[in-house]
């Protein structure tokens, strides 16, 4: 509901800042996307990324080894080796 | 705080070798403008003499002869400066920290009926020797606590425990005034807890702290001979039994016979560990016995070592026919099994409701016990009749704290961790894809997946690649069918940073309270057991959508309901934890605190004390 006495004045001031606000928006999204290589890019710009990790090749086991064997193990040893697997995130 | 001298006393009997390790870390990590250090060389041949004669910083006494360790200790205590505290310390121990006299001194004086203060000791290889000892009245044969666990830090605290080893032992003056030494009744072994039971009777507490680990060679001078050291050792304990049978025995003041299940890795049987250690220490005398086997829904027979001492004795005592009391500890469809006169089924479930065999048997008893109000309320909408309490599960904060030790990642990157069974319940499914797809691979934060699977159709792999995950997505790594010692479990927990347990429902969820006593935060499902200990306080409770058919593999399931987690909310929280990392560690920190105030098997166990006492 807008008043009738000059209501509209604070709406206008609100949109001039909101449009203000969308470009500053849209030239740090295309600043940012000019860093990123041209496949994250594109696929940026399709949606396909967003915030998460949607997108990108599929993610695929390494030395994984399916059994039913429950194998009693070292926790010292066994986190060492865990941290080894670990993908570095450098190398995304 | 009170700064007394204190007199380090340390007897040594040749193996210079030995002495000369004592008294170098001894020098190295301790203030020597604090205390005496008097040396009593129970007659040494060897080299010793000379060697002592040349260090100007210790004081020797020198008995004629070997007097053994009762009476060579009893000559130093007694040579100690009037007025000081006495710390008896064996010459095979070595120092291995500064503050270590200080933190000795500050649990003495804590309060005024400490008496004798012991101390973590560890073996060279790594393992824990000693922290504390226990003397059952079944078999008179001192056992020490924590004896050869991997050192993760466990049992950090300063905590009453019945005995100590002498090793390392520091007396406070206000008992040496009462009690002036060992007894003279023992040449060797059982001086220690003979004096500290003593000190009990005179109303001093003996504890170990915890803050304090010494590295123990245990080269004492009859171990190198087996049949001198078994014929001291047999005559001592005959002394020792003569002493302290009715005392020991007094200790249990109620008694239940407790049919479960012990050696198997099931969670009633983790659980049952626990609980029966507890009950022990609490005063309760239980008698354990398997209660499943052939003709139940686990057919199997158990293997009878438990790995423990205490649990061993337990499952040897004899219940008799028709105990007074007996609780069965494990599902309702073997409530029927139970013998006692007063019976007890002690049950829990992860769904809204109990299989009508269950309601059935449970009916049966005089009254049935869950670990929460969720199974409670369960168990009257399916029909149950018979009283139903609730009595809540527990943590071992010994083996679950803040201070066990952490490999953590090098990389620097926030870890989250969730540990499950792999299967429709836990939503692994759904913790995969949301973490992946909440962060990318270039953030700091990764979730490790400690899974285990034992049914050989459940291909665990393909089911991973078929969800769908991206490379590009958060990262993900696996310790798959991997079976950890438990007390090395902790040192998983603090690896992490944040436990997620986002499954269905719970009927307990002791990985959940074993992650929040090690002082991790967590996002924790907000349905089932887990409202019973899970709150905004210390935790991020995470939301549900609604229940839904509880659909899966086991047959207790059907016709209930569980619960819907939302998966927005779990990638909300996994975002916020990871953004807000002080907060969540603030939450961790009051999640410890809350788990060792509230939730220990100690509590649990006086829980069921008191009941007992009121069936009477």
């Amino acid at each position: 509901m807008v008043e009738a006495d000059g209501g509209l004045a604070p709406l206008e001031r609100e949109v001039l800042e909101l449009r203000a606000l969308v470009r500053a928006l849209s030239e740090r999204l295309a600043a940012a996307v000019a860093l990123l290589p041209r496949d994250e890019a594109i696929a940026l710009a399709r949606g396909e990324s967003g915030e998460g990790g949607a997108g990108g090749p599929p993610f695929r086991l390494t030395e994984w080894h399916e059994t039913i064997e429950v194998t009693r193990a070292n926790i010292a040893a066994e986190m060492d080796l865990l941290w080894k697997r670990m993908p570095p995130r450098e190398s995304a | 705080m009170t700064r007394r001298r204190v007199t380090i006393v340390i007897l040594c009997w040749n193996r210079w070798e030995l002495t000369r390790r004592c008294l170098e870390t001894l020098k190295t990590h301790t203030d020597l403008g604090q205390v005496d250090v008097l040396v009593v060389d129970n007659g040494s041949t060897d080299e010793t003499p000379a060697r002592l004669r040349e260090i100007p910083w210790i004081r020797v006494l020198t008995n004629p002869s070997n007097l053994g360790y009762v009476r060579g200790n009893n000559a130093g205590i007694r040579a100690a400066e009037p007025g000081s505290d006495v710390l008896l310390l064996n010459n095979d121990v070595e120092i291995l920290q500064p503050g270590w006299v200080d933190s000795l001194r500050a649990a003495a004086h804590a309060a005024k009926d400490v008496g004798v203060v012991g101390c973590r000791l560890v073996l060279p290889d790594g393992r824990l020797l000693h922290a504390g000892t226990f003397i059952l009245p079944d078999t008179f044969w001192g056992q020490q606590i924590g004896a050869l666990e991997t050192d993760v830090n466990q049992y950090a605290r300063t905590r009453d425990v019945e005995g100590i080893v002498f090793a390392c032992a520091y007396l406070k003056r206000e008992l040496l005034d009462v009690l002036p030494g060992l007894s003279e009744e023992y040449v060797s072994y059982f001086e220690d807890t003979d004096f500290c039971l003593r000190a009990k009777e005179n109303g001093f507490r003996t504890v170990c702290c915890g803050a304090v680990t010494l590295l123990h060679r245990e080269h004492g001078s009859t171990s190198d001979a087996p049949e001198l050291f078994d014929k001291i050792f047999r005559k001592s304990q005959a002394t020792f039994r003569t002493r302290w049978k009715r005392a020991l025995e007094a200790r249990y003041t109620r008694s239940v016979s407790w049919q479960s299940i012990l050696n198997f890795p099931t969670g009633y049987a983790m659980s049952c560990r626990e609980i029966l250690r507890a009950l022990d220490a609490e005063g309760v005398r239980a008698a354990y016995s398997y209660v499943y086997g052939p003709g139940t829904p686990f057919p199997v027979r158990e293997p009878e070592n438990s790995g423990d001492y205490l649990l061993n004795v337990i499952s040897k005592r004899e219940t008799g026919r028709r105990p007074p009391v007996s609780v069965v500890y494990g599902q309702g469809d073997v409530f029927l099994r139970n013998k006692g006169k007063t019976r007890i089924g002690y049950t829990m479930l992860e769904v809204d409701g109990f299989p009508a065999e269950w309601v059935k048997n449970g009916n049966e008893m005089d009254e049935v016990w869950v670990p929460s109000a969720f199974n409670r309320d369960g168990f009257a909408a399916s029909g149950l009749t018979v009283p139903a309490r609730v009595m809540p599960l527990g943590v071992d904060v010994d083996h679950f704290h803040p201070a066990v030790k952490a490999f953590p990642n090098p990389a620097g990157d926030f870890v989250f961790l969730a540990s499950f069974e792999w299967g429709e319940r836990k939503r692994a499914d759904m913790i995969l894809k949301v973490f992946n797809q909440t962060f990318r691979r270039t953030d700091p934060v990764v979730l490790v997946c400690k899974v285990l699977n034992v049914n050989k159709p459940t291909q665990v792999g393909r089911q991973i690649e078929a969800l769908g995950l991206s490379q590009a997505g958060g990262r993900i790594a696996f310790l798959y069918n991997k079976e950890f010692p438990y007390h090395q479990l902790g040192a998983l927990y603090r690896s992490a940073d944040c436990y997620v347990s986002a499954g269905r429902g719970e009927g307990w969820d002791m990985p959940l309270m074993e992650a929040m006593a090690c002082g991790l935060p967590s996002i924790a499902t907000h349905w089932g057991a887990h409202t019973e200990f899970v709150h905004e306080g210390i935790s991020y409770p995470l939301r549900i959508r609604g229940l839904l058919p509880a659909d899966a593999r086991a047959p207790y399931y059907k016709g209930f309901r569980w619960s819907d987690p939302d998966p927005e909310h779990l990638a909300h929280l996994f975002r916020h934890v990871a953004e807000h990392r002080e907060e969540a560690v603030e939450k961790g920190h009051r999640a410890a605190a809350e788990m060792a105030a509230k939730w220990t098997w100690g509590h649990a166990a006086r829980r069921i004390a008191e009941r007992l006492d009121a069936i009477g």
